[in-house]
């Protein structure tokens, strides 16, 4: 299916380089404003003109559009940001002439979002991307009412470049905010992942205290200690346990 | 992440569980390397054949944190296959809930929150207009004036005359910009021009600042002025009239230039030729700014209208090339 996307990539560029240029700059973005695009092709595509602007927002590689703006394909986007991030000074110009002046008033959530993804290009080991990622942990714990936090972390961690998901603390966040809307699947996840590090002991932290309970039965037997099925165990204690999945 | 005790009781269960110990010796062994510690009176239970005797649990103490935990061994499959497994009396103590300190980077959580000023979902940067702002105004008057000769008095002219020995009818004076006559501007609101929305908002503003709003007419149009126009989204569509003659008509459009299946009001060229027409018929001029390049507008409309393109490289050159040809018309 990459391949496919890679294919419209290609023959798009064919006919529109200039327009392809500004799609790199841009797939930072979570969002392509006119604001944005503008500001783009004028620092740091000039040799481009309005109408690619145009030619770019009406282009296949565009999944939604309104007036408002555009949103990429999640796989185009993936990867025409692997093209930005082959060019180290575009990217940093393309943060810092663009997207800090543009998106520095968009909402902070979306700001960080383009902020991790900019860093995750630039160097995947930044140490400034798992600070970020914590805080935002942080912030979703702290988070009173509503979880607007939590849909923003599950709508945004799989846009964000693969290299962040390698990360615990990403499997952290996703598991905190699945546990958030009631997933009780969401450990699977995190057991089923193979670069799983050892859980760590503040994950009691961020499990939501409206996570249900179920109870089970536990009993001393002869090779150890028995968990299960409380009805079938016969001289089984009852434990109450968190309603994860798995327990 | 440093961890002064990386080993916790989900662990003891994953490699108890993993290992399956098959006697308790084993089962001490994994329970020492993990750090803890095993507390049992499994061997009296063994040698006693009274367990209602035995009333003491089961208990590990973790050597770190000297916390007592129950052993767990969650062996749910293994239950069901061994339903007749003896079971040996014991109770589960209850222990204190563990308080985990938390981490230094949970008391700096990121603001996530808009705060009064930013701006959601949309950014509050301003819009980088397609026309320079500093040459926003001279490009203006120069497109959408007429020029009529009621400037300076031409004295070369009068002395070239003269020399000839021509009669002077009427004072040669040099041409002047003028908007006496106003300006009928019409915005293309098709999905073609989409991306420039605000920069048609933008421009409409500049347009009546330069012109005044009492000389200024806007209308919208789909595609083509001669399908229908509206002066606002609220009112319905009408038949479109040339304003009074001399008056500037305003083009701000794509002519039909974007090439795209799924856009609708595409207008083609022989409209916009039929367009021009009309308003060549009212003695107006017709002026179109167009975000496209030189190289993309369809030939046949070169002459028709004066097109300009509506984007930075509209320049000094640009106008002094606009005005020279308005004063040849």
């Amino acid at each position: 299916m990459i391949r496919d996307y890679q294919l419209l990539i290609n023959k798009f560029e064919s006919t529109n380089p200039n327009a392809l240029r500004i799609a790199e700059v841009v797939s930072i973005a979570i969002r392509v404003e006119p604001e944005l695009l503008r500001m783009a092709r004028l620092t740091l595509v000039p040799e481009a003109n309005a109408g690619d602007e145009a030619d770019l927002w009406f282009s296949p590689l565009v999944q939604t559009r309104n007036m408002l703006g555009f949103v990429f394909y999640p796989e185009i986007t993936k990867i025409l940001r692997q093209r930005l991030a082959s060019h180290v000074e575009l990217l940093n110009d393309a943060w810092y002439e663009v997207f800090r002046k543009v998106h520095g008033s968009i909402s902070p959530a979306l700001f960080v979002e383009e902020e991790i993804t900019w860093r995750a290009l630039k160097d995947s080991n930044d140490p400034e991307i798992e600070n970020l990622l914590r805080r935002i942990l942080a912030a979703m714990v702290q988070e009173q009412g509503q979880n607007g936090v939590s849909h923003w972390v599950l709508r945004a961690l799989p846009n964000l470049p693969d290299s962040i998901h390698q990360l615990q603390i990403t499997q952290m966040l996703d598991l905190g905010a699945s546990l958030r809307f009631g997933d009780a699947d969401a450990f699977l996840s995190i057991q089923e992942s193979a670069t799983s590090a050892p859980t760590p002991d503040w994950i009691s932290l961020f499990v939501p205290s409206n996570l249900g309970r179920v109870k089970i039965g536990v009993r001393f037997i002869n090779a150890g200690i028995e968990f299960g099925d409380l009805d079938s165990m016969e001289g089984a204690e009852t434990l109450e346990v968190p309603a994860t999945n798995p327990l | 992440m440093t961890d002064p005790h990386p080993n916790s009781l989900a662990d003891l269960i994953t490699a108890l569980d993993k290992l399956s110990p098959s006697d308790e010796e084993a089962m001490h062994a994994i329970v020492e390397i993990l750090g803890m510690r095993l507390e049992s009176k499994l061997a009296e239970v063994e040698q006693s054949e009274h367990y209602e005797e035995v009333s003491d649990s089961i208990t590990i103490k973790n050597e770190q944190t000297t916390k007592a935990e129950t052993i767990p061994h969650f062996t749910p499959y293994e239950t069901s296959k061994k339903p007749a497994e003896t079971s040996y009396p014991s109770a589960l103590i209850p222990l204190e809930k563990s308080h985990v300190a938390p981490p230094a980077w949970f008391h700096n959580p990121l603001p996530l929150k808009s705060t009064e000023g930013s701006g959601g979902c949309t950014t509050s940067y301003p819009l980088q207009t397609l026309f320079l702002p500093n040459w926003t105004r001279a490009i203006l008057i120069s497109a959408l004036s007429t020029y009529k000769n009621f400037g300076s008095i031409e004295i070369d002219e009068i002395i070239n005359r003269i020399s000839i020995n021509e009669p002077l009818k009427q004072i040669p004076r040099r041409p002047l910009p003028t908007m006496v006559h106003g300006v009928q501007v019409l915005i293309d609101r098709s999905e073609a021009l989409e991306p420039f929305y605000q920069d048609q908002t933008h421009l409409k503003s500049a347009i009546r600042k330069v012109a005044g709003s009492d000389r200024t007419k806007i209308m919208e149009f789909m595609g083509c002025p001669s399908w229908g126009v509206r002066a606002a989204k609220c009112d319905d569509w009408s038949d479109y009239h040339p304003p009074a003659s001399r008056t500037t008509v305003l083009l701000i459009t794509d002519l039909g230039i974007l090439h795209n299946p799924y856009i609708s009001n595409r207008a083609g060229v022989s409209d916009l030729l039929r367009f021009a027409a009309i308003v060549r018929k009212a003695g107006c001029s017709l002026v179109a700014f167009v975000p496209y390049p030189p190289a993309r507008w369809q030939k046949p409309l070169h002459d028709a209208m004066t097109i300009i393109q509506w984007d930075r490289t509209t320049s000094t050159s640009t106008i002094q090339q606009i005005v020279k040809k308005a004063l040849e018309a």
